[in-house]
């Protein structure tokens, strides 16, 4: 466990993928399986990385300008119902994570979700971790122009939930989690849960193994 | 015809009676490969996202736009499956020109799709 910050955060901007579900890798191979019906073939070993960001933003790295514009919703769209088709056997909550999060709210924490995925997959993965009806709210791609490693899906929760007097933080397992948090000066805690290295995730301002490790090793952090 | 949005013109079908000087000099102006090509009709384009058809004249017809085609989101009279585009569209005769409204939803078809489309990556991407 490192962190560079003594800060008491009031408020908790939390990433959903990698955070508290284990969805990377069928992300990845969702992904993989639409981009290859539209022609692409990009095994998802190669996509893994790119995960966390917006699905726009991570179609750009693989297709040209047109087709990206004109066809971006399509193979979006197509990603999401491949996802959703994995989801009941291939994604599966980090143990301890919903609880955590219980926890945090019983310590009168606000705790918003802030992921660049969709209404429909983000809502599906709060029945499955019944979180619903405990979160503060929730911002998505849905909300945003520019989803992750734009700071976006952050700055919305900020101002939708009226955290900006709370000292907030944001909490994410990818690079673009903490490059967007730090383009508008949140820091952000770091987890390892999603597969992101610890090099790769180096400037996050504290790096945790997963969401329960945070909770129980960084308690002092919060408010 | 209701859409929530206009995303913009990504195809044009036009008769002509020079197939293979208009190809070849449509092909050159917008640096567009031939996608297909049959004894009546040269497509250019890279795919259905963006595409110049050139067809035939046949007998008397005149030489001109045969088909416009517009991208939207949200196209609520859509119905029915994909056309070979990947679209539900839906379209309306004016004048002389068949205009086509088209929501992409899908993957098209063999045909619009290039031979040996690569994945695109960009230098410098984290990963």
């Amino acid at each position: 466990m490192t962190h560079s910050k003594a800060a008491r955060f009031g408020a908790v901007l939390l990433d959903l993928d990698g955070c508290l579900i284990d969805s990377n890798d069928a992300h990845a191979r969702s992904w993989s399986e639409a981009l290859g019906r539209f022609g692409h073939r990009v095994p998802a070993e190669r996509l893994r990385g790119e995960i966390g960001k917006g699905g726009r933003e991570l179609m750009r790295d693989f297709l040209g300008p047109a087709e990206l514009y004109f066809l971006g919703d399509a193979i979006a769209g197509s990603q999401t119902r491949a996802y959703l088709r994995r989801f009941r056997r291939a994604v599966r909550p980090f143990p301890g994570a919903a609880r955590t999060v219980r926890a945090m709210r019983r310590a009168r924490l606000p705790v918003v979700i802030a992921s660049s995925a969709n209404r429909s997959t983000l809502q599906r993965a709060l029945r499955l971790l019944r979180l619903s009806e405990v979160i503060t709210g929730f911002t998505c791609a849905d909300d945003v122009r520019k989803a992750k490693p734009f700071d976006d899906v952050f700055s919305v929760a900020i101002a939708r939930f009226r955290l900006g007097g709370r000292a907030p933080v944001a909490v994410g397992d990818s690079p673009y989690d903490v490059g967007a948090a730090h383009q508008i000066g949140l820091p952000c805690m770091a987890l390892l849960s999603g597969g992101f290295s610890r090099k790769v995730l180096g400037s996050a301002d504290g790096c945790f193994a997963d969401l329960a490790v945070l909770w129980r090793e960084g308690r002092g952090l919060f408010r | 015809m209701k859409f929530e949005e206009h995303l913009g013109f990504h195809g044009v079908v036009l008769r002509t009676d020079r197939l293979e000087e208009d190809a070849r000099r449509w092909s050159m102006a917008l640096g567009l490969p031939v996608l297909r090509r049959t004894a009546h009709a040269i497509v250019l384009g890279s795919g259905p996202e963006f595409f110049v058809e050139l067809r035939r004249a046949r007998g008397n017809e005149s030489s001109g736009a045969q088909e416009v085609h517009v991208a939207v989101r949200g196209l609520r009279a859509a119905r029915g499956r994909p056309d070979a585009l990947g679209g539900i569209g839906v379209a309306r005769t004016i004048g002389d020109t068949t205009l086509i409204v088209r929501e992409f939803v899908g993957p098209c078809a063999r045909t619009w799709r290039p031979a040996r489309r690569r994945p695109r990556r960009r230098s410098g991407s984290s990963s």
